[in-house]
C-alpha cells in the first residue's frame, strides 16, 4: 500500500517536472521572440503556456509588456494587474504598470485605503498563501511539540517557559492561517475589472435606456461589485459607481 | 440684538474672507518664488479694441536659452522680441531673471487664444501658459480722430493705394549677406525711400523673424533722420527705420517677413480758398500703407567634417583668455579661475563650458557675465566665466589647458584655441585633513533621462499551476491536523504508560508485604532450630526486600541511609527509623562476624515484625 503511494507521488511529480521543463522551453522561445520585436509571435507563445494551465507573475509581466510593445494597453494593464495579484511588490510590475496607465485617456486618483484595512491587505499579500499555509503549518507543529514537552517536563519553571513559547507559536499558527485564507480569497476572486473597448457611457441601472452617468476610456481600471444579467454594477477608485456592460470588459 | 448679532455674523464672515483672501495671495507670492523656474506669461490688456496696442511679456527668473514665441498671426507685431535680461547676486548667490516682451495689435474683434512659448532651462523645456485675449470693435476710431483733429479743415484723410504713388514711396529691407552658416550673424536693414513728405508714419506690422534669433540695433522711430540717396538717377530722402542683427536658428530656406507700415502723406493741392492760397495753400492728407519684400535667407549647417569634440556652438571671431586671481593658496580655500571669450559672433548662445579638471579639485557651477554690444557690424563682446575652484589636497598642483572651439564662417573651418596651463601652489591648510574619499563627490551629475519606456522582460521564471494551491489542499488540512493527532497520541500513550508504571508500584508495595511475610516465616523457621547465620540471611532479606518493593527503589541504589532519608520523607518517625537502624547493622553486623550471639535472636525477629508493622501503618496513611 505504502509503496503504491511512493509510485503514485513520483508519477505525478514527474509528469508536472515534464510539463514545466516544456512551459520554460516555451517561455524562452517568446522571451527570444520579444527580444526580436516579434511581439505579436511572443504574445501568441506566452499565451499558449497560461492556456496549458500554468502561470506566474513573470509570465503575466513580460506578457504585458509585449502587449504593451504592440500597443494593446487594456491588455498589457490586464496582464500588469494580474503580474501584481501574484506579485504585489514587484518594482519592475509596478514601474511598468504606471507607464501604462499614463497612456490611457483616464486619470483617476486612488483614495487613500483605511489606515489599518490597508496595513492588513499589504502585511496578507507580503507572503503568498501557500508560503503562509506552509508557515502556519511548521508553527503549529512547533506548538504542539513544544506542548507534548511541557507535559513532559515536571520543574516548574520549565513547564512555564514551554507553555509560553507554545502559546506564542499557537498564535502565530493561527495569524498566518488567517493571512493564507485572506490571501487565497484576493487570489480566487477576481473584482478587477479592465476596460477593453474605446469607450462606455456608464449607465445607473443595468439598462441601455438609463441615464448616462459618466464616460470612462480604454485601459480604465475599476471594482466589480456585483452582476446582473448582461450588466456589470462597477466602482472606479474614486468611488463613483454604475453600470456597464459585462462585454465590455475583462477581470483580472 | 438679533439683528446686531446678525449684522456681526456678516463682518465676521467678511473679515474671515478678506483674511483668506490675504492669506492666500501671500501663498501664492511663496509658491510662485518657490516655483520660479516657470515661463510666465503677462499682458497689459486682455480687454481691447481693434488696433489698440498692447505688450505681451515673458519672463523666466532663471537663465534659459532656445526661447520660442508663438507666431502672433492675427495680430500685428509693432516690436519684440524684446529681450532683457537682468542679474543679481546676492552673497555670492546669482540670480538671473530674462523678460521676452512684444508690442502687438489686434486687426479683428473676436477672442483669441495665444498659444504657449517655451523655452529650455538647464535642458528643460518650459512652457508658459496660453492667453486669451478678447478684442472689442471700434475704439480705435476715436484715436484717430483724435490725431487728426487738429489737422487744419481742408486736410481730409483717405486712404490711398500704393500704385498711386508708384515709386515715389517704398521700403526697401536689405540684408548683408544672403547666404549664411547656422549661428552666423547677418544684418537686415529697413529702408524708407521717399520722394513726398511725411507726415505721420507707424508700423502696422513688424517683420517676424521666425527661425532667427533678433536683435535690434535699433527700432521703428518716428524722429528717423533723412538723408538724400540716389537711385537710378532719382534722388529719395532716405530713413533707416530699422536695424536688426539676426542669428539664425537652423539651417534650411528661412524667410524674413516683410514690414507693413501706414505712413500719411502730404500733397498739396489747389485750393478755391483765397486765405488758404495765402498761407501756403492747401494740402491733402492721405493714408498709404507699403510694404517691403519678403528675402529670403539661405541657412547652410555647420559642416561635420572637422567638427571638434566638444565644439560649443559658437560661430564667429573669438579669443579666449584664462587667469587665477591667486596661484598660491591653502587647501580648502577657493580660486577664482576666470574664462574670458570675447569676439564677434553669437557670444549669447554658447553653452556653459565644462573644465576637465582634475579631481584634486572641486569646481562649482560658474557665474557669467556677459558685456556684449550691439552695433551695426553686428553682435560683439566678450562673456566671462567665473569659476570657484576648491584644491583639496595640497601639492603643486595644475589647471589644465582648456579648449575653446569655434567656427570662422569667412574661413570656414573650425578652429581651435587652446589656453595656457596654469600652475597652482596649494599647501595644507588649517582644519580637518582633507582625505581622499572626499574626491568621491566631485562633479557628480544626475543621472540624465534620455527618454522613459517599460523595463525589458524577465528571462527566468518559476511556473506553477494555475489555480492549484496548496493551502486549498486536502495535503495543507492532513498536515495542519498532523501535530494535533500527534499531540492526542502522545498524551494518550503518556496516561496509559503512567498508569501502568503507577499499577506496577502498587503491586510492588501490595507484593512487599507478602513477601516480607514469607521470609519472616523462614526466619522463624531457622530461629526454632537455632540456626545463625540463614536466621539473619532471612531477617536482612525480608527487611530489606520489603523496604526496597514498598519504597520504589532498586536495589542498586539501596542503602541504610536511602531508606532511612526515604523514610522520613514519607514521615516515619524517628524512634521507628533509630530501631530499623539498629536492627539492619545487627543484621550486616551477624551475616559477616564470626562471632555468633544465639541469644539475640529472638528479640531481634520481634523487633523486625514490630518494625514493618509500624512502617506498613506508615505508608499506609
Amino acid at each position: 500500500m505504502k509503496k503504491m503511494f511512493y509510485i503514485f507521488v513520483l508519477l505525478f511529480q514527474s509528469a508536472i517536472l515534464y510539463a514545466n521543463e516544456n512551459n520554460e522551453a516555451e517561455f524562452d522561445k517568446a522571451n527570444n521572440l520579444y527580444k526580436g520585436n516579434h511581439y505579436d509571435k511572443a504574445i501568441v507563445s506566452y499565451n499558449a503556456i497560461i492556456n496549458s494551465g500554468y502561470e506566474s507573475s513573470d509570465l503575466y509581466f513580460n506578457l504585458a509588456n509585449a502587449y504593451y510593445k504592440s500597443d494593446s494597453i487594456a491588455a498589457a494593464i490586464l496582464y500588469y494587474e494580474k503580474a501584481k495579484k501574484i506579485a504585489p511588490f514587484d518594482e519592475d510590475i509596478l514601474v511598468n504598470l504606471k507607464i501604462a496607465n499614463l497612456r490611457i485617456k483616464d486619470k483617476i486618483e486612488q483614495p487613500d485605503e483605511f489606515a489599518l484595512s490597508k496595513w492588513v491587505n499589504t502585511f496578507t499579500l507580503t507572503k503568498s498563501a501557500d508560503k503562509w499555509a506552509i508557515q502556519s503549518i511548521v508553527s503549529f507543529f512547533v506548538c504542539c511539540s513544544l506542548f507534548a514537552l511541557y507535559m513532559w517536563v515536571k520543574t516548574r519553571g520549565q513547564k512555564q517557559m514551554l507553555f509560553v513559547i507554545s502559546i506564542v507559536f499557537f498564535l502565530v499558527a493561527v495569524s498566518s492561517l488567517f493571512f493564507a485564507n485572506k490571501n487565497y480569497s484576493i487570489q480566487q476572486t477576481s473584482n478587477t475589472g479592465v476596460l477593453f473597448i474605446e469607450s462606455i457611457q456608464v449607465k445607473s441601472a443595468p439598462d441601455e435606456k438609463s441615464t448616462n452617468l459618466f464616460e470612462i476610456h480604454l485601459g480604465s481600471t475599476f471594482t466589480i461589485l456585483e452582476e446582473n444579467g448582461n450588466y456589470s454594477r462597477i466602482k472606479l477608485l474614486n468611488t463613483n459607481e454604475g453600470w456597464i456592460k459585462s462585454s465590455a470588459f475583462r477581470a483580472i | 440684538m438679533i439683528e446686531s448679532t446678525l449684522y456681526y455674523s456678516v463682518k465676521m464672515k467678511k473679515r474671515f474672507i478678506l483674511l483668506s483672501l490675504l492669506l492666500s495671495f501671500i501663498l501664492l507670492v511663496i509658491f510662485n518664488s518657490v516655483f520660479a523656474q516657470e515661463l510666465t506669461v503677462s499682458a497689459s490688456k486682455t480687454k481691447l479694441a481693434v488696433g489698440e496696442q498692447f505688450q505681451i511679456t515673458y519672463s523666466l527668473n532663471t537663465s534659459g536659452n532656445g526661447f520660442r514665441h508663438p507666431s502672433f498671426n492675427d495680430f500685428d507685431v509693432y516690436s519684440g522680441p524684446n529681450q532683457s535680461t537682468s542679474m543679481q547676486i546676492i552673497n555670492g548667490a546669482m540670480s538671473q531673471s530674462v523678460s521676452y516682451s512684444f508690442i502687438l495689435a489686434p486687426r479683428k474683434e473676436g477672442t483669441y487664444t495665444i498659444i504657449p512659448a517655451s523655452i529650455t532651462v538647464n535642458g528643460k523645456k518650459t512652457e508658459s501658459k496660453s492667453l486669451t485675449i478678447n478684442v472689442l470693435k471700434g475704439g480705435n476710431n476715436n484715436q484717430q480722430q483724435q490725431n487728426s483733429g487738429n489737422q487744419q479743415r481742408q486736410s481730409q484723410q483717405q486712404k490711398s493705394g500704393t500704385e498711386e504713388l508708384g515709386n515715389n514711396l517704398f521700403i526697401k529691407a536689405s540684408v548683408d549677406k544672403s547666404k549664411v552658416y547656422v549661428g552666423e550673424q547677418l544684418v537686415v536693414t529697413y529702408k524708407v525711400y521717399t520722394r513726398v513728405s511725411i507726415v505721420d508714419n507707424g508700423l502696422t506690422k513688424a517683420p517676424v523673424f521666425n527661425g532667427f534669433w533678433s536683435e535690434d540695433v535699433f527700432s521703428p522711430n518716428k524722429q528717423a533722420t533723412l538723408h538724400p540717396e540716389v537711385i537710378d538717377g532719382i534722388q529719395y530722402q532716405v530713413a533707416e527705420i530699422k536695424k536688426t542683427i539676426l542669428i539664425p536658428q537652423h539651417s534650411g530656406t528661412l524667410n524674413i517677413d516683410a514690414m507693413e507700415m501706414d505712413c500719411v502723406i502730404r500733397m498739396s493741392v489747389k485750393s478755391n480758398n483765397f486765405f488758404d492760397q495765402f498761407f501756403g495753400g492747401g494740402y491733402r492728407d492721405s493714408k498709404v500703407s507699403i510694404k517691403s519684400r519678403t528675402l529670403q535667407i539661405e541657412v547652410m549647417p555647420l559642416p561635420e567634417v572637422g567638427k571638434p569634440d566638444g565644439f560649443s556652438g559658437a560661430v564667429g571671431e573669438f579669443s579666449i583668455e584664462t587667469k587665477v586671481n591667486k596661484n598660491k593658496l591653502k587647501t580648502n580655500d577657493g580660486v577664482n579661475y576666470l574664462l574670458t571669450l570675447s569676439g564677434k559672433g553669437n557670444i549669447k548662445f554658447i553653452e556653459p563650458i565644462k573644465l576637465d579638471l582634475p579631481k584634486e579639485f572641486e569646481s562649482f557651477d560658474p557665474k557669467m557675465n556677459d558685456k556684449i554690444s550691439v552695433s551695426n557690424t553686428g553682435i560683439s563682446g566678450s562673456r566671462t566665466y567665473d569659476y570657484l575652484l576648491i584644491p583639496r589636497v595640497a601639492g603643486n598642483l595644475e589647471i589644465p589647458a582648456l579648449h575653446f572651439s569655434y567656427f570662422d564662417p569667412q574661413k570656414k573651418e573650425y578652429i581651435i584655441l587652446k589656453s595656457a596651463e596654469i600652475p597652482i601652489e596649494v599647501e595644507q591648510g588649517e582644519g580637518e585633513k582633507a582625505t581622499v574619499t572626499n574626491n568621491s563627490s566631485i562633479s557628480k551629475e544626475d543621472v540624465k533621462m534620455l527618454g522613459s519606456d517599460i523595463r525589458f522582460i524577465k528571462s527566468k521564471t518559476e511556473l506553477e499551476r494555475k489555480g492549484h494551491f496548496f493551502f486549498d489542499s486536502y495535503l495543507f488540512y492532513f498536515l495542519l491536523i498532523l501535530p494535533l493527532i500527534g499531540l492526542v497520541v502522545f498524551l494518550l500513550l503518556k496516561k496509559r504508560f503512567e498508569k501502568e508504571n503507577k499499577d506496577f508500584v502498587l503491586m510492588r508495595s501490595k507484593k512487599a508485604t507478602k513477601l516480607a511475610q514469607k521470609r519472616l516465616q523462614m526466619a522463624n523457621s531457622y530461629l526454632s532450630k537455632n540456626v545463625y547465620d540463614p536466621f539473619y540471611e532471612e531477617l536482612y532479606k525480608a527487611l530489606y526486600g520489603y523496604l526496597s518493593d514498598k519504597l520504589n527503589i532498586n536495589g542498586m541504589e539501596l542503602s541504610k541511609d536511602i531508606i532511612i532519608d526515604n523514610l522520613r520523607k514519607n514521615g516515619a518517625n524517628e524512634d521507628t527509623l533509630k530501631q530499623l537502624h539498629e536492627i539492619l547493622s545487627t543484621c550486616e553486623f551477624a551475616r559477616y562476624s564470626p562471632v555468633k550471639e544465639v541469644m539475640g535472636m529472638k528479640s531481634d525477629y520481634d523487633k523486625s515484625i514490630h518494625i514493618i508493622s509500624e512502617i506498613e501503618e506508615t505508608l499506609r496513611s
